[in-house]
């Protein structure tokens, strides 16, 4: 079965056809909407940021011409599909009234960007063979772009700003077909240099790679004629994606460069954090829109405009929900097995309803819990009002779980919590157990923590699910759409096999839990990135501190995050090198992610909060706010030991 | 259909003790300047070619050692490689090490390119032999190494001709012993970009080889390739090795995913080649290439991309058809080693393996000598 949840980004769907099918329109709409309201989006640099698999690529690549122009070509056939699409990319100013405003063009920066920064040249002049570089190959994309979609370069012209006549000629003019043609005479002289076994001395440089070459200071937009006649204008727009490929003095530098005033270009560039150092990284993971951004010193908001595509902005656990859905239900729509039997829904693959616990199962739970009332030494009248608390809660909270005749073993978990609970707040069982029934210093009670501790400790105890349903699979996703969807597809493939064999495609709530863990522990085996090995030891330790903490019998913590007082981190230095890359990279791949300055017990911590995909693997809580206290050196002696 | 020759068609190789017998009776000619460039690494194979080398002309060679310092890579291997660095300076009285960082600071691949300036440097006019092994050097750096000094004994300097030898040591277990830890970017060799991402290249159909190891992270990383190349076709790369019946099924096992779901690969695309003789690819590859040049000729033309992984000798043959046809290469190069010592120790008899890229056993009327 050709899946194309398994292809993972939208970087496999080459054909536009097939890409914008399953483009949701919700992160446009979330991200950007609002700040195309505010005219930032294409007067300012605009810097995009996330982790790998967070939709950067997939936002560039839609508002490139190629998309855009697509999907006008097919709103009359399939308008059903992307009348949304549509209407977000309309609201950011990408089209209006079927024509596009916007010749948007992604480059990815790749490998020969860098290699400039290898030459032995002075800085000045390798940022500068990099930019010209950029400027040509932008010229060059926007130009085959206008030729791709049918419009004739003689029918097109470059608009030049108004005081730039004299560097107009540098150019090539403003024919499109001069301007295309001295495009690529600076790209191959350029290319020639990247990719050279030994680069040329300063000296023997070509002139077409160093004479002054700056399309981004002249042009204003282009003008082209459509087959009507009417003639439009196109705002140019360059998407640089990846530049956490080029070095971190490079990427400076091309920051700086895009914020010139000269420039009348909209420009975005995408990124990961890689591109910062550690302490870069480690303050702009948690960096609010309003600071300095610190790898350029610049002040957001007036300078640049800096959207992060996780985090802060946008951590509403709802909102991606609802476009997690979305996506899943436009890729679940290219799978035949699915398409033939009228399956359109990703939801109505997933059965939410748990079992009735069997007879033998509530026979050992009661025994359990009649043991753990012994052991305590908690008398029958308490072990009633606490029962009575559990029952009332399971009634009255509108959890999911909370049926009661489906939830023998929750009830039976809770009520040992309860016990436990009751015990420590007495200070332990009397020596004289006849009288021992004292009033606890704080009440005990059922509420959401308890449930929830009781859900984790069966999960581990007792295998009963705990991952399943739509919002948990999306919330592990840890709003990483390409997470998501390799965790879906695992499902999806599941469900079609018992599809095939002429089952229901119906996929139980312990087959989704069982899926989902096997694939995060893959998932989490699979890893490849720098530094992925002490990562992943890293995020296996805590892992594993944070399951101890929670199946504790009083059930006081659903860790899944590990915290540090802030001062401690404040003095992170480089004394801790490779406990900075082990973070940096940890953040940047979405093993985990900081929070700091988060106030707890009157003092200030700094968070590392678990990655979904961690926090599956090791059965943890998905709710946030429980953490473990720690210290830098626990984190730093971790990373020492070998992987 | 006629295929043009390539330039090592009738390449003149040697096979183990025949290889043995050709370095012991040709580098013992008093009159030979010879600079060998060899690997310094962890791997058990490193010191085998400098030996032979040593015991036939150690007084007048210049070694050059290259040390390929790659972070994610465990202390008993960094021991290795000191150990071989140590035991092949011991045999030559001029010798250099270059420490050649592999991965800079902000984890670009960087290693070839850095390579080949050092080793430059070492190239002086009067060497009459430039000796080459590939056993212990990574991909990244052999492949822009051999390419620099090829064009340097083609330009003939002080109007002397130069000998350009390869060597390496044949020996399967070891290259399925040592695993890699690939880098995130797929990024082209360095001097192997040919015309990729060029404007002038664009209306290409783009073939790409990817030659299959076995690896639990190999179908990843040439995944990981295959998304930055975009290609038009693919046609996999699968050795058939006589000592491992089964390796060409294992192989298909492991990629069956990519094959139906992305590569969309089918037993017509397949290229098998053998193992142990680099040649027999190279010709292959040359063969494919020049069929596609006339089906794509008046639609854009056909680029070809190579990307070798695992077996060094098939790495050799793409590495002389990606040199004779300018045609890219593209990795995602290893920014860390693991190695299954227990397969080490299994390891069969080790072959030497010689091939004489340039000079005079070729005629001298121009560059190209072995096509003539």
């Amino acid at each position: 079965m050709d899946n194309p949840f398994k292809k993972r980004t939208t970087e496999h769907f080459r054909d536009d056809v097939a890409f914008l099918s399953v483009v949701a329109p919700e992160p446009i709409t979330r991200f950007l909407e609002k700040h195309a309201q505010n005219s930032d989006l294409y007067d300012r640099p605009v810097v995009i940021c996330g982790t790998p698999g967070s939709g950067k690529t997939t936002i560039g690549r839609t508002f490139s011409f190629r998309s855009v122009q697509t999907l006008l070509q097919m709103r009359g056939n399939r308008e059903k599909d992307y009348t949304e699409l549509v209407a977000a990319l309309a609201n950011c100013g990408v089209l209006a009234d079927d024509r596009p405003l916007i010749l948007g063009c992604r480059l990815q920066l790749e490998s020969d960007y860098r290699d400039f920064w290898e030459c032995p040249y002075p800085e000045s002049l390798k940022a500068g063979l990099m930019t010209s570089l950029l400027q040509a190959r932008s010229v060059i994309a926007w130009l085959r772009q206008l030729e791709e979609a049918g419009y004739s370069l003689d029918d097109v012209q470059a608009v030049a700003r108004q005081d730039a006549e004299a560097t107009v000629a540098s150019i090539g003019g403003t024919a499109a077909a001069q301007l295309l043609k001295r495009a690529c005479e600076v790209e191959s002289a350029l290319y020639s240099i990247v990719a050279a076994l030994l680069p040329p001395p300063v000296e023997q440089l070509e002139e077409d790679a160093t004479k002054a070459y700056q399309p981004f200071d002249v042009i204003e937009a282009f003008r082209v004629r459509g087959d009507d006649g009417v003639e439009f204008n196109l705002r140019p727009l360059a998407i640089f994606d990846d530049a956490h490929e080029l070095h971190q003095e490079q990427y400076k530098e091309l920051t700086r460069w895009l914020t010139r005033r000269e420039i009348r270009v909209a420009r975005w560039l995408l990124t990961r954090l890689d591109v910062l150092s550690p302490d870069e990284v480690l303050s702009a993971a948690s960096t609010d829109p309003e600071a300095t951004q610190p790898h350029t010193g610049m002040k957001t908001r007036r300078e640049l405009l800096f959207v992060r595509l996780q985090g802060k902005e946008g951590r509403e656990k709802r909102k991606f929900r609802g476009m997690a859905r979305s996506m899943a239900d436009r890729y679940l729509r290219h799978i035949s097995v699915f398409q033939q039997r009228g399956i359109t829904s990703f939801v109505s693959l997933l059965e939410h309803e748990l079992p009735t616990v069997s007879d033998a199962t509530v026979r050992q739970l009661e025994d359990e819990s009649a043991k753990v009332q012994r052991r305590l030494n908690v008398s029958d009248s308490r072990r009633q009002s606490l029962e009575q608390s559990v029952n009332n809660y399971l009634q009255s909270s509108r959890q999911p779980d909370s049926d009661l005749e489906r939830n023998t073993d929750v009830f039976h978990a809770m009520l040992q919590i309860l016990m436990y609970r009751y015990r420590k707040r007495t200070k332990g069982p009397s020596l004289f157990p006849e009288v021992d029934d004292p009033e606890p210093s704080r009440p005990v009670a059922a509420n959401a923590e308890v449930f929830e501790s009781a859900n984790l400790v069966l999960l581990h105890r007792n295998k009963r699910p705990y991952y399943y349903g739509i919002d948990r699979i999306a919330d592990v996703a840890t709003e990483n759409a390409e997470t998501f969807l390799r965790l879906a597809g695992e499902l999806v493939e599941r469900s079609a096999t018992q599809l095939t064999r002429g089952k229901p495609g119906l996929l139980k709530p312990r087959d989704q839990n069982h899926i989902l863990r096997d694939e995060a522990d893959r998932i989490m085996r699979e890893w490849n990135f720098p530094w992925h090995p002490q990562v992943r030891h890293l995020v296996d330790a805590l892992g594993k501190r944070c399951r101890e903490t929670t199946l504790q019998p009083n059930g006081w913590l659903r860790p899944n995050s590990y915290g540090v007082p802030q001062e401690e981190y404040d003095k992170l230095t480089a004394s801790r090198q490779d406990l900075r890359s082990v973070l940096k990279f940890g953040i940047a791949w979405n093993a985990f992610d900081i929070r700091p300055k988060y106030k707890c017990k009157d003092r200030l911590w700094c968070i590392l909060e678990l990655g979904g995909v961690a926090i599956l693997k090791h059965g943890l809580s998905l709710s946030q706010g429980n953490f473990i206290e720690g210290s830098i050196a626990e984190l730093a002696r971790i990373v020492e030991e070998k992987p | 259909m006629m295929r043009n020759r390539g330039r090592w068609d009738d390449c003149v190789q040697h096979w183990g003790d025949a290889a043995i017998a050709f370095v012991q009776d040709f580098f013992t000619d008093a009159d030979r300047k010879v600079i060998l460039v060899c690997g310094g690494g962890f791997d058990p194979r490193s010191r085998i070619v400098a030996d032979h080398v040593a015991d036939a002309c150690a007084k007048d060679t210049h070694c050059v050692i290259l040390r390929e310092d790659v972070p994610l890579t465990d202390d008993t291997l960094v021991k290795r490689a000191d150990d071989n660095t140590n035991a092949i300076q011991a045999r030559f009285d001029n010798h250099q090490v270059e420490r050649i960082n592999m991965v800079s600071g902000d984890q670009a691949v960087t290693g070839g390119r850095t390579a080949v300036q050092r080793v430059q440097k070492h190239l002086e006019s009067g060497t009459t032999d430039l000796i080459v092994d590939f056993s212990a050097m990574s991909i990244g750096v052999a492949f822009p190494l051999v390419r620099l000094l090829l064009e340097y004994a083609e330009q003939k300097p002080g109007g002397q001709t130069v000998n350009l030898h390869l060597f390496a040591i044949d020996e399967p277990l070891t290259d399925g012993a040592i695993t890699s830890i690939a880098s995130d970017r797929a990024t082209p060799v360095h001097g192997f970009g040919g015309q990729l991402g060029l404007d002038a290249s664009r209306g290409a159909a783009k073939l790409w080889l990817p030659q299959l190891g076995l690896g639990e992270s190999v179908p990843e990383v040439l995944g990981r390739v295959y998304n930055w190349l975009e290609p038009d076709a693919v046609c996999p790369v699968i050795p058939f090795a006589p000592s491992r019946p089964r390796l060409g099924d294992d192989l298909i096992w492991a990629f069956r995913d990519e094959f139906e779901s992305t590569w969309q690969v089918d037993s017509r695309d397949i290229v098998y080649a053998h193992d142990s003789y680099p040649l027999d690819l190279y010709r292959t590859i040359l063969r494919i290439d020049d069929i596609r040049q006339q089906v794509f000729r008046d639609v854009g033309g056909s680029m070809t991309i190579l990307s070798p992984f695992g077996r060094k000798m098939l790495a050799i043959g793409a590495m002389l058809a990606a040199i004779d046809r300018d045609f890219p290469v593209v990795r995602s190069e290893a920014v860390g080693y693991r190695m299954d010592q227990d397969k080490i120790d299994d390891a069969e008899q080790v072959r030497m393996v010689h091939l004489w890229l340039h000079g005079e056993a070729y005629p001298q009327d121009n560059s190209k000598e072995a096509d003539q």
